[in-house]
């Protein structure tokens, strides 16, 4: 039920009022409005469209949990059913930001609590979040349903269990790619044995065993189950009863698909599959071999995604698996696959969206295989609707890039990444500037950049002068001086993210950016050549934008070693650690 | 042998508990053993022990003949906390049981100067490197490496190690395959390859890359053969394993999963050396293996 609202004074309403309809039927009519960024439109028309968005507005996005507080949030919004939120910088996925950094869920919790009590949805990333908060979260909010938390850190498993055990109406769960500690599986049996609602379970992330007969057990009651996914530690066997008890799942995650079956077992689990007529993603398949892969061909048929980043495919299993999957509209493999596997993508996936490739090792300095430019061009000749690519690689060349970016010309993102630091193409030696310059003249609708190799201010320039509709740009080891990063801040309007490492920026590219940073999400420059006295200054000029600086053990007192800039209307952190300065 | 122990001094001011003993070396079995600077420096070598007071393990440090002796204890206990406390030491050689101290190194051996011992790959003047300010020191020099922690744009040393680069999240890490790379050689063969048992799930699999890795030595399969050949006539190479105890055996007897954890190199032998492994043809090969057919 929706809180009544207080009315506007009368008078204004009846002679003001730019429309003619009732704002009950407004609010009817702009609840259909789903996305976010169109609500916010919304809300800019005028008072009446800014009242009637947020009170029907039931869900909120939150891209920085530090632009704003919980209670300015809640005043702005009364009738909030679902929160997303996100919290720590992007970098610190790669172990740039200390652990304690912040982001804890908790005080938004205790907010939600008295102005949300009916709060359904919380979905994180890169929070902090403790196993009290999960108990508050769980035994506080009677109507909670779906919890999905990516990235995120503080919680244990004994978090898990609070939320198994107290949350009657849950329908989803889902835990990726978190810090946690896994102190056991035991957190599975708590769900009751009456609870039957729940429609999303992933823990493939997890890495301690559950008890299987209480998964089954689940799964068989839960008759609205859609996604499934398992952990490592779930054999082959267990998978076909689990197929068994659940047909009618539409996404999967395997788990370990390496087990030495006999005949029969082999022929049930194939035909579990072929009993899956809704599955249009699979995912997990860890050490999945030649051997077994064979039982998801009946299932190949409908897939629309699927994951094989944690399987190690040479390039003959992924061609002979990929040619019974013609519809595949995204794909994420790992390098193992080799160019001659991403040729077999370009042959025989002709409806490709989204191509992921990522490192088997990422460390290896001595490692020859991998992919090369070759795949990528391969892959742009088959596919020609791709739009999102996240590329790993150890050489590429301007050349293939622009044959890439003229067949393939609507990239959305683009993402490549050449893995030793300030490659040059490896051809002509010269530095990456065309490659990145023909991906943004070509690619007009581009709205997400990752850039790589060696990169002079020329690729900057390109950036700046072409990327119209850039969001999101991330820069690392490249560029040549400040102008590179001035016109970046300059040419590109729509710009929200820009994070940079190790790149010889400095004051004068940081302070070009003054006006920008309101209009942008946040900004992050580290080991770049940013001093504290520039980031005073623009702390002072620009009282809005929270400047942020975390020190490096052994750096000069001058250097401002990590610098995070972002807008914000809460003010500046109250919950800071000692390692983080605001300024 | 160890003659003429010294103890030149203690770190009386805090720090490690580092006590230097001098040492001389013979030469050769011969020659007795003498004193520091009584011979020329072209025919000596010092070999000087250095330990913190709470380990064991000692640290050898050579000296180059044309450098000054003897040094004061001072300079080598500074040089030795520098070397074993930096968190930037290059990592030590598997064999060495001591984070920093080079355990291998303490076996005094007689030889000249700059004999390498059999059996180690990294000769250790390389790998430590003493700072003495003086004029041979140049070879010194410690591993650039290890000073240098990229901050510019310039592509680092290959062997360093960039933080959160490449850019891929820590939970794809842990999940990226587990690789175990063997050793694979062929009696006849000039060189040996590498194979990574991981990316195989059965014997078959890797008796197929094996073979397709030697194409010119074909290779005994014995888990599918029907009839035994003789291993005298043919020219047929049996693949056989080095497993953990150290002892050779015939590839296939145990689960592959055993195998795998087992192996530590693989080693195709000539049929003719290998009568009395080679199966006889009673013995059924156990269902341990995705040999079986499917």
């Amino acid at each position: 039920m929706d809180s009544k609202r207080k009315k506007d004074s009368p008078e204004s309403n009846e002679l003001t009022r730019s429309s003619p309809f009732p704002d009950e039927v407004l609010e009817r009519v702009l609840g259909l409005v789903k996305s976010h960024k169109d609500r916010s439109s919304v809300s800019l028309v005028c008072k009446d469209w800014y009242n009637a968005e947020r009170w029907s507005r039931t869900h909120v996005f939150i891209g920085n949990c530090y632009s704003v507080s919980p209670e300015i949030v809640a005043r702005r919004f009364p009738n909030i059913r679902s929160v997303t939120l996100k919290g720590k910088p992007r970098f610190s996925d790669f172990n740039l930001v200390p652990l304690n950094w912040g982001a804890d869920i908790h005080a938004w919790l205790v907010v939600f609590a008295s102005k949300y009590p009916l709060l359904e949805e919380l979905r994180l990333k890169r929070m902090t979040v403790t196993d009290e908060s999960l108990e508050f979260l769980a035994t506080t909010f009677t109507n909670f349903k779906a919890l999905s938390l990516l990235s995120c850190d503080g919680f244990s498993t004994d978090g898990l269990a609070a939320i198994a055990t107290h949350c009657k109406n849950m329908t989803e769960l889902d835990i990726q790619e978190n810090g946690i500690d896994d102190l056991g599986g035991g957190w599975l049996s708590c769900f009751p044995e009456n609870f039957t609602s729940l429609e999303v379970l992933n823990f493939a992330n997890l890495s301690s065993d559950v008890s299987f007969d209480a998964l089954e057990k689940l799964v068989s009651r839960c008759r609205s189950l859609k996604f499934l996914k398992v952990n490592k530690n779930i054999t082959l066997e267990q998978l076909q009863r689990l197929l068994e008890c659940a047909p009618q799942l539409t996404e999967l995650g395997t788990g370990s698909f390496h087990q030495e079956l006999t005949t029969r077992q082999y022929a049930e689990l194939e035909s579990a599959f072929n009993n899956c007529k809704n599955l249009n993603t699979l995912s997990g398949l860890w050490e999945a071999t030649p051997l077994y892969l064979p039982v998801l061909y009946p299932a190949c048929m409908n897939l629309t995604f699927l994951n094989l980043s944690d399987a190690a495919l040479q390039s003959g299993e992924l061609a002979k698996l990929l040619a019974r999957c013609p519809n595949l509209q995204r794909l994420w493999v790992l390098d193992t696959v080799e160019d001659k596997g991403l040729e077999a993508v370009g042959l025989s996936c002709p409806l490709l969206e989204e191509l992921r490739v990522f490192p088997a090792d990422p460390y290896e300095q001595d490692v020859v295989h991998g992919v090369t430019e070759m795949g990528f061009v391969a892959v742009s000749y088959g596919c020609p609707r791709l739009h999102y690519v996240l590329y790993f690689c150890r050489q590429m060349t301007n050349a293939a890039v622009a044959t890439i970016v003229k067949n393939c010309p609507d990239f959305t993102h683009f993402r490549l990444c050449v893995m030793n630091p300030g490659e040059p193409d490896y051809l002509t030696d010269e530095p990456m500037d065309e490659a990145f310059g023909a991906v943004v003249k070509n690619c007009t609708k581009l709205q997400r950049l990752a850039v790589s190799g060696l990169l002079t201010d020329l690729t900057f320039e390109y950036i700046g002068k072409y990327a119209k509709n850039l969001e999101t740009l991330s820069v690392a080891f490249a560029g040549s001086s400040d102008w590179g990063m001035q016109c970046v801040l300059s040419g590109c309007s729509k710009l929200r993210k820009l994070e940079i490492r190790d790149c010889p920026f400095g004051n004068e590219a940081l302070l070009s950016g003054l006006e920008k940073y309101e209009s942008m999400r946040s900004l992050w420059m580290s080991a770049c050549n940013v001093t504290m006295n520039a980031c005073r200054r623009l702390a002072k000029q620009m009282p809005r934008l929270n400047v942020e600086v975390m020190k490096d053990e052994e750096s000069d007192d001058s250097q401002a070693d990590k610098v995070y800039v972002y807008r914000s209307v809460a003010g500046p952190r109250r919950d800071a650690p000692p390692f983080v300065l605001t300024l | 042998m160890i003659r003429g122990n010294k103890i030149l001094g203690a770190n009386r001011h805090g720090g490690p508990n580092i006590q230097a003993l001098e040492i001389t070396h013979t030469l050769s079995h011969n020659q007795p053993s003498i004193p520091p600077g009584q011979i020329p420096p072209a025919l000596f070598s010092t070999r000087v022990l250095l330990s913190l007071a709470h380990t064991t393990p000692f640290a050898i440090y050579k000296y180059k003949p044309c450098q000054t002796l003897p040094l004061t204890f001072q300079q080598l206990s500074h040089n030795f906390y520098e070397k074993n406390m930096s968190p930037q030491l290059p990592k030590p050689s598997p064999e060495s049981s001591s984070a920093g101290l080079y355990f291998n190194d303490t076996e005094l051996t007689l030889g000249l100067p700059g004999a390498t011992k059999s059996g180690t790959k990294r000769g250790f003047s390389d790998t430590v490197g003493l700072n003495l300010r003086g004029p041979c020191n140049t070879d010194h020099a410690s591993n650039p490496s290890e000073n240098d922690v990229s901050g510019d744009s310039k592509p680092p040393p290959a062997k360093t190690q960039i933080v959160g680069w490449p850019p891929v999240k820590a939970s794809r890490k842990n999940v990226a395959k587990i690789s175990k790379y063997v050793k694979v050689a062929v009696d006849g063969a000039p060189y040996l390859r590498k194979v990574d048992l991981e990316m195989y799930g059965s014997y078959q699999q890797l008796l197929g890359s094996l073979e397709d890795m030697f194409s010119c030595f074909p290779i005994r399969n014995y888990l599918n053969e029907r009839k035994l050949m003789d291993p005298v006539k043919g020219s047929d190479y049996m693949p056989t394993y080095e497993d953990r105890d150290g002892d050779w055996m015939l590839v296939g007897d145990v689960p592959w999963k055993m195998f795998v954890e087992s192996c530590k190199r693989l080693r195709l032998m000539k049929s003719i050396e290998a009568i009395g492994l080679a199966p006889r043809e009673s013995q059924k090969c156990t269902s341990t293996s995705g040999s079986k057919s499917l």
